[in-house]
C-alpha cells in the first residue's frame, strides 16, 4: 500500500456551514460555504472571481430596528445590517464591490392572502432595497414559493448550487 | 385508499405512548407539588433517566456540580426545565425517524417539532397561556405525520401536484388525496393515548385553530409556533410553507409584525442557547 496520491487530497472539499443569523467569508479555494434550511430566511452569496473570495449570509429577519442590541452583537441576524457586514468582511479579503457576483435564495412564503405572516416577502423586499441603495445587481436568484432551500457556494469556481427540501437533486443557480 | 380505520389500527404499531408527559403536566401546574413525586415518575423509566442525566451533565448546561440523580436535576434546573428536557427526550424516539413521504430525513421531524415546541412556548408566554402545555402541544403537533407517512410515500406526487397546480395547502391536499390530514390523525393518536382534551384539540386543529373551541387560544399558540418554526426552516420537509396562516387567530391574538419578528428572534436565541436541537 502506497501513500495516497496528492490528487486525492486536493480534490477534498471542506464545507463550512453557516447557521441561521450567521455569515462567513473565505479565500480558501478548497472550501464550500453552505447554509441549510432557508425557510422565510434569506440567503445571499457573494463572489469576486478575480480575488477568488466568496461569502455567504443567512439572515433571519428584515429590520434590525426591532432589537438594536441584538443587531450590534449579531448583525447577520438582520438583512439591513447583515448585508453591509458581509461586504465589510469581504473587503478585508481584497474584494472589490464592482466585481462581485451576487446570488439570492430563500424568502419562502406561506399561503397568506391576508398578509399577516409575510416574513419571506419582507426579507426579500428589504434585501432589494439595500442592494438598490448600494447600486448592486443580483446575478441569479430563486426566492419565494412554498419550499425551503439549501445553498452552496464553491470558492474554487464561484458556482452556486441550490437544493430544495424534499427533492433529491441539486440545481445550479449560477455558474460564471 | 386507506380508510381512517386503517390508520387508527396502525396506532398500535407506534412506540409506547409518552404517558409520562400526561402524568407530569398536572403536577407542574399544582403549586404544592413536591419534587419527590416528579422525580419518582421520571426515575420509573431508567433509560429516560440515563438520557436526562447525560443531557444535564453536557457542556451546554455549564453546571458546576455533577448531576447524579433526577432530584439533583430538579434542584439545579427547576421543574419546568427538567420537564421540557424529558418531553424532548421521550419524543425523540417517536419523532426521530425519517419521514420520506414528507421529504424529511432522519431527525428532521423531531427538529421541526422541538423548534415548534420552543416557539409555541414563547407565544404562550407572551399571551399568558400555560407554557408547558403549549410546549407539549407544539412538540407533538405533527405526530400524525408518522402514520400518514407510509401512505404519502406513494401518494406524494398527487399531493405535490395539488399544491403546485391548484394552490392547495399541504393539509388540504392530504384531505383530498388521502381522506384526512396529519393534524386530525395526530389528534386521534393523542386521544387514543388518553392525553387531555386541550392537547388533543390543539394538535387536531393546529392548522385551523378557531375550530378548537374552547381551546382556541392554545391551538392558536401552536398554530403560530408552527409558522415561526417553518419560518426558521429547521427540519423542513417538502413544500413546508404550503400552510394558510389563520388570519382570525392572528387577529384574535392582536399580533403585529414587530411582535412576530421578536418571537422569531427569541425562538432562534433559545435554540442556540439550548445547544442541542440544531446539532442533533
Amino acid at each position: 500500500m502506497g501513500a495516497p496520491s496528492l490528487a486525492s487530497f486536493t480534490s477534498f472539499q471542506r464545507k463550512l456551514v453557516v447557521g441561521v443569523g450567521g455569515l462567513a467569508v473565505s479565500n480558501n479555494q478548497s472550501m464550500v460555504l453552505a447554509t441549510y434550511s432557508l425557510g422565510s430566511c434569506i440567503g445571499v452569496t457573494i463572489y469576486d472571481p478575480v480575488a477568488r473570495v466568496g461569502g455567504l449570509l443567512h439572515a433571519m429577519l428584515p429590520d434590525s430596528s426591532i432589537n438594536t442590541a441584538k443587531a450590534a452583537e449579531q448583525p447577520a441576524m438582520f438583512v439591513d445590517t447583515g448585508l453591509p457586514a458581509l461586504f465589510r468582511a469581504a473587503y478585508e479579503l481584497n474584494v472589490l464591490k464592482h466585481r462581485v457576483h451576487i446570488c439570492v435564495a430563500g424568502g419562502a412564503q406561506f399561503l397568506d392572502k391576508s398578509g399577516y405572516f409575510n416574513i419571506g416577502q419582507r426579507n426579500y423586499a428589504c434585501l432589494t432595497d439595500v442592494l438598490r441603495k448600494h447600486g448592486l445587481l443580483v446575478k441569479a436568484e430563486q426566492v419565494g414559493g412554498t419550499v425551503s432551500r439549501t445553498l452552496h457556494l464553491s470558492l474554487a469556481t464561484g458556482e452556486v448550487r441550490l437544493k430544495t427540501s424534499g427533492e433529491s437533486s441539486e440545481t445550479i443557480l449560477f455558474r460564471s | 385508499m386507506p380508510t381512517l380505520d386503517n390508520y387508527l389500527q396502525q396506532i398500535r404499531t407506534l412506540p409506547p405512548a409518552p404517558r409520562v408527559l400526561v402524568e407530569l403536566l398536572p403536577l407542574l401546574r399544582a403549586a404544592d407539588t413536591d419534587s419527590d413525586k416528579i422525580a419518582e415518575l421520571i426515575a420509573y423509566d431508567p433509560a429516560l433517566t440515563t438520557k436526562l442525566l447525560c443531557r444535564c451533565n453536557s457542556a451546554a448546561f455549564g453546571l458546576s456540580a455533577a448531576v447524579e440523580s433526577v432530584e439533583d436535576a430538579i434542584t439545579h434546573l427547576g421543574f419546568n426545565e427538567v420537564y421540557r428536557l424529558v418531553a424532548m427526550l421521550v419524543s425523540q424516539s417517536t419523532l426521530g425517524t425519517a419521514q420520506k413521504g414528507y421529504g424529511m430525513e432522519a431527525g428532521d421531524l423531531w427538529r421541526h417539532s422541538a423548534v415548534t415546541a420552543f416557539a409555541s412556548r414563547f407565544v404562550a408566554k407572551s399571551f399568558f397561556g400555560d407554557e408547558n402545555t403549549a410546549f407539549t402541544a407544539g412538540l407533538l403537533h405533527d405526530i400524525g405525520k408518522i402514520l400518514l407517512n407510509w401512505a404519502l410515500v406513494g401518494g406524494y406526487p398527487a399531493v405535490a401536484d395539488k399544491i403546485r397546480d391548484l394552490g392547495y395547502s399541504f393539509s388540504g391536499a392530504e384531505k383530498e388525496v388521502l381522506g384526512l390530514d396529519h393534524a386530525e390523525l395526530g389528534g386521534r393518536i393523542l386521544d387514543h393515548w388518553k392525553f387531555p382534551a386541550n392537547l388533543v384539540s390543539a394538535v387536531w386543529h393546529h392548522h385551523d385553530p378557531m375550530q378548537a373551541q374552547p381551546y382556541e387560544q392554545l391551538a392558536s399558540h401552536v398554530h403560530l409556533g408552527d409558522l415561526i418554526a417553518h419560518s426558521l426552516g429547521i427540519g423542513d420537509g417538502a413544500n413546508s410553507h404550503a400552510i394558510v396562516p389563520c388570519a382570525e387567530a392572528l387577529a384574535m391574538l392582536e399580533i403585529t409584525a414587530k411582535d412576530l419578528d421578536t418571537m422569531i428572534l427569541d425562538t432562534g436565541a433559545a435554540l442556540k442557547a439550548s445547544g442541542w436541537i440544531l446539532e442533533e
